[in-house]
């Protein structure tokens, strides 16, 4: 592994987790449209 | 009919995003991928990325948006979704891609599935402890899947492929909320953590005569050669990767949305799902199966393992490696856990295309549904399971979860973009979005998307589609059997090509009648 490998590795990752715990953050961050109501589900 | 509108569907958002991140995350994230990305090293990786946000995560928002649309109207299936978005009289059959799709790769996914959940009993009771070679592992999968004689038949596997089957069956059989979703919020961190547990491993592994872990990353990291871009191949291989490791192309992610409404968000859930499959398949796939092996056997064995084919490294290669680590029946039964909770998140997914269809448009009732899939695909399973030696199971998946699943894909992003049109769909997709996709997706699903997926079927049909119509390369002995599994796909598809004319053409009024409640909800 070179120096640039790491560095590409390290910063790939850094960068799924980040976004990952974005979304999961903004998706928790509403906790009112964190349940679904069934009774009004759309089908 | 009605039981189509007064249907239940998921009871939290957390547990739609773990459904939808199981569907995506499956054994392609820690076989498929280590295997595909490999042998092309740290470039693979360019491909990979740009086919993920061009391709990959602008057909998942659509998929999304197909199936919120379509399930307004009362359909949980592509056939009545892709009539809701063209009325074309071949719209629906377009659309029946995305209920044969799923269904045929659930009929040999369930069997590979079920040997994870076999090994992890044999780690865990020492079957194969002693076999430290890789030709004897090797023999070990020969002899469990009873390879040898006219069928490919042994009692153990045959136990754990119908425990998996049934298991698969009953949580299709319930409500979406207590079946899938049920499973999927418990299944999903298990993986997660089993997955971290298993990368600590194997990054803490101790050298081994010279051979390190960062010898093992540098097989999917280091750029040693940027010119393999110039090669089609590699481009074929990291979007065909994105396609699978998504599950975008088979119809399950419309099923699964056509459960919400229009208050529910789709972009931040899509993302959300696709970002948690690439932190597993990235991070998590890429860190376990290939560095192991590089450290305990080298970087030319490792290479003639991934050249056996994408089971050899999960099940010829690790479990040697488990029974040289300290605690390695331990960490060997976590990893068949893993793999088969890594299937079963996705299996589950498979048949609820056809059950939403038999129910929405042929007015099944779910126990009926259930019963006929259960019995229609155990009926179809046999010959994976015996004729496993006879290539049945590679026919199979390289029409169904290979060429067609790229031509389903790149078709919905045409009808998509270029029929229904982008600004309606752009609209679409932002009803109820607690995130604001930005602008430049609009044209890149719009432009780049449709002639991208239609570039890689141009590229797919140019690499395979002739060499595996004449079946040049297959064995003489096998082509009956490849014919067989060709008439299975027929036999399917024929059957849903008679479902869809027999539901237009007698059940016209619940269309329209559905038709017009959206109106009144809009």
């Amino acid at each position: 592994m070179t120096l640039l490998s790491w560095f590409y590795m390290i910063a790939v990752w850094i960068a799924i987790t980040l976004l990952n715990i974005y979304c999961f953050y903004k998706v928790f961050q509403k906790p009112k449209t964190n349940q679904i109501d069934n009774s009004k589900d759309g089908r | 009919m009605s039981q189509a509108v007064t249907r239940t569907g998921w009871a939290t958002r957390f547990g739609l995003i773990m459904a939808m991140a199981g569907n995506a995350i499956g054994l392609g994230n820690f076989l498929r991928f280590p295997g595909k990305a490999a042998p092309y090293g740290g470039a693979f990786m360019v491909p990979y990325f740009l086919a993920l946000v061009l391709l990959g995560i602008p057909l998942m928002w659509m998929e999304w948006t197909i199936g919120r649309h379509g399930g307004q109207f009362g359909h949980g299936s592509t056939p009545g979704m892709f009539h809701r978005m063209w009325h074309n009289p071949i719209a629906k059959y377009i659309g029946i891609f995305g209920v044969l799709l799923p269904a045929m790769v659930g009929v040999y996914y369930i069997y590979i599935e079920s040997w994870a959940l076999g090994y992890a009993w044999q780690t865990l009771t020492g079957a194969y402890w002693g076999k430290t070679s890789q030709a004897a592992m090797a023999s070990v999968f020969s002899e469990y899947l009873g390879l040898g004689g006219g069928i490919s038949f042994s009692v153990r596997a045959y136990f754990f492929f119908l425990l998996t089957f049934a298991l698969n069956i009953l949580i299709m059989s319930l409500s979406i909320s207590k079946g899938i979703e049920f499973v999927a919020k418990y299944a999903m961190p298990a993986l997660l953590i089993l997955g971290v547990v298993l990368a600590a491993r194997v990054l803490t592994l101790p050298p081994m005569e010279g051979r390190t872990v960062a010898d093992g990353l540098a097989q999917i990291w280091r750029v040693s050669d940027w010119s393999v871009l110039r090669h089609s191949d590699v481009w074929i291989a990291a979007t065909g990767q994105i396609f699978f490791t998504l599950s975008v192309g088979l119809g399950m992610v419309h099923s699964y949305a056509s459960y919400l409404n229009y208050k529910h968000d789709i972009t931040l859930s899509g993302l959300t799902s696709c970002t948690t499959n690439e932190f597993v398949e990235v991070i998590l796939g890429g860190t376990i199966a290939i560095p192991a092996a590089v450290v305990f056997f080298g970087i030319a064995d490792t290479r003639a393992i991934l050249n056996q084919g994408t089971f050899a490294i999960g099940f010829h290669a690790l479990p040697v490696i488990f029974q040289k680590m300290p605690a390695g029946q331990f960490f060997g039964v976590m990893w068949f856990i893993l793999l088969f909770l890594a299937g079963l998140t996705s299996s589950m997914a498979m048949f609820t295309p056809l059950l939403l269809f038999l129910e929405d448009e042929l007015g099944l009732t779910r126990k009926r549904a259930a019963t006929l899939i259960a019995t229609c695909v155990f009926c179809l399973m046999q010959p994976v399971v015996l004729f496993y030696h006879r290539g049945v199971m590679d026919e199979l998946d390289y029409w169904m979860g290979d060429f067609c699943l790229v031509l389903f894909g790149a078709l919905e992003a045409v009808v998509f973009a270029w029929i229904f049109g982008m600004k309606k769909g752009w609209s679409e997709m932002h009803a109820g979005a607690d995130l604001q996709v930005p602008r430049i997706f609009y044209y890149v699903m719009k432009y780049v998307t449709p002639v991208f997926a239609l570039t890689l079927v141009v590229w797919s049909a140019q690499d395979s589609l002739w060499r595996r119509i004449t079946m040049q390369a297959a064995p003489p002995e096998n082509v009956p059997f490849l014919w067989l599994a060709r008439a299975m796909i027929l036999a399917m598809a024929g059957f849903l090509i008679w479902g869809v004319r027999h539901a237009w053409r007698t059940h016209p009024k619940f269309f329209e009648q559905a038709a017009q409640t959206q109106e009144a909800v809009k």
